[in-house]
């Protein structure tokens, strides 16, 4: 009952994907879920994906939404900040993002929202089909093939989703998350991190609540010039640090976490221990266990560089 | 020569004998063997170190393993001291010790364990590597140097004492669970005479149908078939399954009206036989309330009760009472009655019957009722004590309007299993003693047909939650020695409620109960949260018992799966995979082997036996377009529907210069071996093809296969 009827935002930060809009925005179209309200937001894109998507948007397709905001930036903001812009023009009491060059199942976010509703939980994602190009014969980067089968085997690898997420964002991207306004609230907003700020906000997330995965492929991930290279090979190791401890001294704080499945030494006595150093974090454990006892006098919130 | 293995899925191939060591320590030398054409004979076993006889011994010892896989209660272990070794050999084996040196020795090359006579030697288990020459080396020296009488006796006293530890370590579990036993699974003349029909509940069992969508019929039994309770080894292993999963006793029904006992072979076997299990009666004096399906008898009329006809009764429970396997409430044999009310003022017959048995010499008897009616209250029979008869009195209403596909004439009643149980959580404490029952399911359609009454998607975790609820409940509310939980039933299968394995739940159903019972939820039981809106005294030490609770499963998951511990390597899961997600295309090349699964050679053509418990650890190579893959798994592909797959992600590679040499392949190849370890839990048992998959380089979903022709039974 509250999942059908409840409105849910879709934030769409777009940048130069003139050529994909049109795919992204019917397939937001044409979702199952009724109560719509679409956020497009233009991180001043060069290639006229703003005309493009305001051209698209003044026609019959926009009736479909409970309501449109149509937002740009004035500058190149990156998507961290244009994510969070959005959210806060946003007035539904889910958000759901996607990437502009990618497309929803049309079950989508009905699924999604049924699946929150059933655990209780307040992010969610699926597994995501990856599809290249029609006419595309290069090689793929080994990151994206059976992407949905390595998913599947890196969820069930471990006892819950929050250690799968704590080895590696399965998730992918941030167009495949889903969350209610509440979480958001709590764990975001979404960090000025390049690479990482998805799985960094996820992982904050899994303090308050635990994720629900939907085991089918209802996020389709488009491969192509841009993208296809991005595994996280270029990921920085400064990044994943400050995404890590961040993750890490969230446990420490000693306040029991509102998820009781959060991955920290209080929830798993040995377990965690045992996966921490499978992950190779024990160095950044012993950091934030350091700073924890001397009550951080090195600048507590410097991994936290908004809040 | 082929050699003798502790393969037990063809007990026809290889020599006559199973067997394996288990063990090689500084003290013991154990393991077990057993004859595969006489199981119950001992076996006599010859122990040689170094070459040199040290030892003989004989399988003594009860192995609850074993005699589950041989479904018989062999005595398939042995265990030797070190020191029965003579001075003499000990002596020798020093010798050979000091020349070795320090350091770790393979325990095959220096332990062998022969059936005497046959010169066929017993393999090590998989998990046995290696002893330390320099421990075994003391121990040795000690019998050689001969040692101290007075050591020697405190050596056995030891033993002794950590010997009578085990025989009574099995404590008493908390909380008793019993489960309703049903008799009718083999033919007896006289019942058969009653009820006005020759067939056990197998017929009807066998003759269910579908009558909506999503109805789950015929529901045949596992691994069992359909049993015969004429047959001792049937009810022999019902216990040893029982007992495994927690229960405490069987509840049998004691069919017993004008003057005889019908369809007692069960438990008349149970006091013949001694099992070392509980058991109570359950008189059924409602005679068959509803006429039995198909043509039935004459019709039967209520038995009329006196007070002579029932006191012939209680006098005929004696035999059973006198059992020393038969429970009791403080020492008052515990005797359940269904039907109360057809007797003949039931408190005066309840006290005629204590005074009757007083006199033959059993002081005290506990009456429990069994609610055959919504809220019936012992204390207005004359009863101690009542317990609940599910479906009798379960909460929900029903829900027919809601299932599709309906047969025409349907006059039954289909009602929500998890509306069921949701009631029967949130149902208040008796005021009486009242010992609450739970059912793993219902739907006696197979019996009633179109008058049946089935309960919908009767999961196990559901049940499991039910019996965890009662079993808290009576650790809470019940007092010390009354905390019985009853289930219906162990195998009323013609009222789709029992605890047997089917064929599409396996032991789900039993699983689900004994969980309920571990250390964990008991120590949990207590813990529970207040009504809403009270305050929580206990929310901290709850929460950090479930957290060490969970991350002791994790754990203990984590060490099942690796075999030695943590760090043993990266171990692999079997999972489902739904068709859309990948598209396989199988090449034509066969560039592949399989040089061992679960430590057997393999052979091409014939199937071979897996057993899912044990997991699949096998070594092999294959090459994908004359090369090695990166990324590589391992498909389990259904042969009935090829595209179910089951895929494990293959972790651990290795060059294989042997495969280069014999096929005389480019010398530059490196890493197409592969190690594999997986857990086959999650796969159900079939028949499955043997796939290595490649992820394709150019389409995302794609995946090239593949097929080294073996075929694994999985079960």
């Amino acid at each position: 009952m509250m999942a059908s009827g409840s409105l849910v935002s879709v934030v769409l930060p777009t940048y130069c994907h003139a050529g994909y809009i049109a795919d992204c925005l019917q397939s937001i179209h044409d979702q199952t879920h009724a109560e719509l309200e679409l956020v497009l937001i233009d991180d001043c894109s060069t290639d006229g994906t703003w005309e493009c998507a305001q051209e698209l948007l003044s026609g019959p397709l926009a009736q479909r939404f409970r309501n449109t905001v149509l937002l740009r930036n004035e500058r190149n903001l990156g998507a961290h900040a244009t994510i969070n812009r959005a959210i806060a023009a946003a007035r539904g009491g889910h958000i759901s993002l996607i990437n502009s060059d990618d497309r929803y199942h049309p079950e989508r976010i009905a699924t999604l929202m049924a699946a929150l509703a059933d655990t209780g939980s307040e992010i969610g994602f699926s597994l995501v089909d990856v599809f290249a190009e029609a006419g595309q014969a290069a090689r793929i980067d080994e990151f994206f093939r059976l992407f949905a089968l390595r998913q599947i085997h890196a969820v069930e690898r471990d006892p819950t989703v929050g250690f799968a997420l704590m080895r590696e964002n399965v998730a992918i991207s941030t167009g495949n998350l889903l969350f209610s306004r509440g979480i958001y609230e709590q764990a975001g907003p979404f960090q000025p991190l390049k690479y990482c700020h998805d799985w960094d906000f996820l992982l904050q997330a899994l303090f308050f609540s635990e994720p629900v995965v939907v085991h089918e492929p209802h996020y389709f991930y488009r491969l192509h010039e841009a993208n296809s290279f991005s595994g996280l090979g270029h990921v920085t190791p400064v990044e994943l640090e400050t995404a890590t401890r961040r993750f890490l001294r969230r446990g420490l704080r000693g306040r029991p976490s509102p998820n009781p499945l959060f991955p920290c030494e209080a929830n798993w006595p040995g377990y965690f221990e045992h996966v921490l150093r499978e992950c190779g974090y024990d160095g950044h454990m012993r950091r934030e266990r350091d700073g924890a006892v001397a009550g951080y006098p090195f600048a507590p919130e410097q991994l936290n560089p908004c809040g | 020569m082929s050699e003798i293995t502790w393969n037990f899925d063809d007990l026809t191939e290889g020599p006559a004998w199973r067997g394996a060591i288990d063990g090689f320590n500084d003290e013991w030398i154990y393991g077990w063997a057993v004859s595969t054409s006489d199981p119950e004979r001992p076996v006599e076993l010859e122990i040689s170190l170094f070459g040199e006889p040290v030892l003989s011994t004989v399988t003594t010892i009860f192995r609850e393993d074993i005699a589950r896989l041989m479904n018989r209660p062999v005595r398939a272990g042995f265990s030797v001291p070190l020191r029965d070794m003579s001075q003499a050999a000990a002596q020798k084996v020093l010798e050979h010790l000091r020349n070795a040196g320090s350091g770790e020795a393979r325990i095959a090359d220096i332990l062998r364990i022969e059936i005497r006579g046959t010169g066929l030697s017993l393999p090590c288990s998989a998990n046995l590597a290696g002893i330390d020459r320099g421990l075994l080396r003391p121990a040795v020296a000690r019998r050689a140097d001969g040692v101290s009488s007075r050591e020697e006796e405190r050596l056995r006293q030891r033993d002794r004492l950590l010997e009578s530890t085990l025989d009574h370590a099995a404590a008493r579990a908390p909380v008793d669970v019993l489960a309703f036993y049903r008799s009718q699974f083999y033919p007896d003349a006289l019942h058969d005479g009653w009820y006005g029909r020759d067939v056990t509940d197998w017929a009807d069992v066998a003759a269910a149908r579908p009558l909506f969508d999503g109805h789950a019929q015929p529901r045949l039994p596992g691994n069992g078939g359909f049993y015969d309770l004429r047959l001792d080894a049937v009810q022999q292993s019902q216990i040893a399954l029982a007992k495994d999963h927690g229960l405490s006793g069987f509840c049998y029904d004691y069919h017993w009206s004008a003057g005889q006992a019908r369809m007692v072979l069960p438990i008349d076997r149970h006091v013949a036989q001694d099992y070392d299990f509980g058991f109570c009666l359950c008189w059924v004096n409602d005679g068959p309330s509803r006429p039995p399906s198909g043509d039935g008898g004459a019709p039967v009329t209520p038995e009329q009760h006196s007070y002579a006809g029932d006191n012939d009764f209680i006098l005929s429970c004696l035999k059973y009472f006198r059992s020393p396997r038969y429970i009791r409430i403080e020492n008052a044999p515990l005797l359940l009655i269904r039907g109360i009310s057809s007797l003949k003022s039931p408190a005066e017959t309840i006290r005629r019957w204590r005074e009757s048995i007083r006199a033959e010499g059993i002081e005290e008897l506990h009456v429990c009722i069994v609610e055959t009616e919504p809220g019936m209250n012992p204390l207005e029979y004359g009863a101690d004590s009542s317990c609940q008869y599910p479906p009798v009195g379960l909460a929900g209403e029903p829900v027919d309007e809601d299932i599709c596909g309906l047969v025409p004439g349907w006059q039954g009643e289909i009602r929500s299993y998890a509306d069921a149980v949701q009631g029967e959580i949130s149902r208040p404490v008796a005021g009486h003693l009242r010992f609450r029952t739970a059912m793993p399911g219902w739907d006696d359609t197979p019996r009633l047909g179109l008058r049946g009454q089935v309960f919908t998607d009767a999961r196990s975790e559901l049940f499991g939650l039910w019996m965890r609820h009662l079993v808290a409940e009576a650790q809470e509310h019940l007092p010390e020695g009354r905390r019985f939980v009853f289930v219906r039933s162990w195998n009323d299968w013609a009222s789709g409620s029992c605890l047997e394995p089917d064929r599409q739940g396996g032991t789900q159903a039993l699983t689900a109960m004994r969980d309920a019972l571990t250390p964990e939820a008991l120590a949990l039981a207590p813990l529970r949260p207040p009504p809403a809106g009270q305050p929580d005294p206990l929310a901290e030490t709850r929460r950090a018992v479930e957290s060490l609770v969970a991350a002791n499963r994790a754990l203990g998951a984590l060490v099942a799966r690796r075999g030695r511990g943590l760090w043993g390597g990266d171990a692999s899961v079997f999972l489902p995979v739904a068709g859309p997600l990948m598209h396989v295309e199988r090449q034509s090349d066969r560039q592949a082997g399989v040089d061992m699964v679960n430590g057997h050679p393999v052979k091409a053509g014939v199937d071979l036996p897996v057993a899912s418990w044990r997991g699949l650890a096998m070594r092999g190579w294959f090459l994908i377009g004359g090369r090695a893959a990166d990324t590589a798994m391992i498909a389990l592909r259904d042969t009935e529907t090829p595209d179910r797959r089951y895929i494990a992600a293959i972790r651990d590679h290795e060059d294989r210069p042997d495969v280069v040499a014999a096929l005389a392949l480019d010398s530059g190849l490196r890493n197409f071996g592969f190690t594999l370890n997986a857990s086959l839990e999650a796969v159900t048992a079939g028949r499955y093809e043997l796939e290595f998959l490649v992820p394709d380089p150019y389409r995302p979903k794609h995946a090239l296969a593949v097929c080294p022709n073996i075929v694994l039974l999985v079960g």
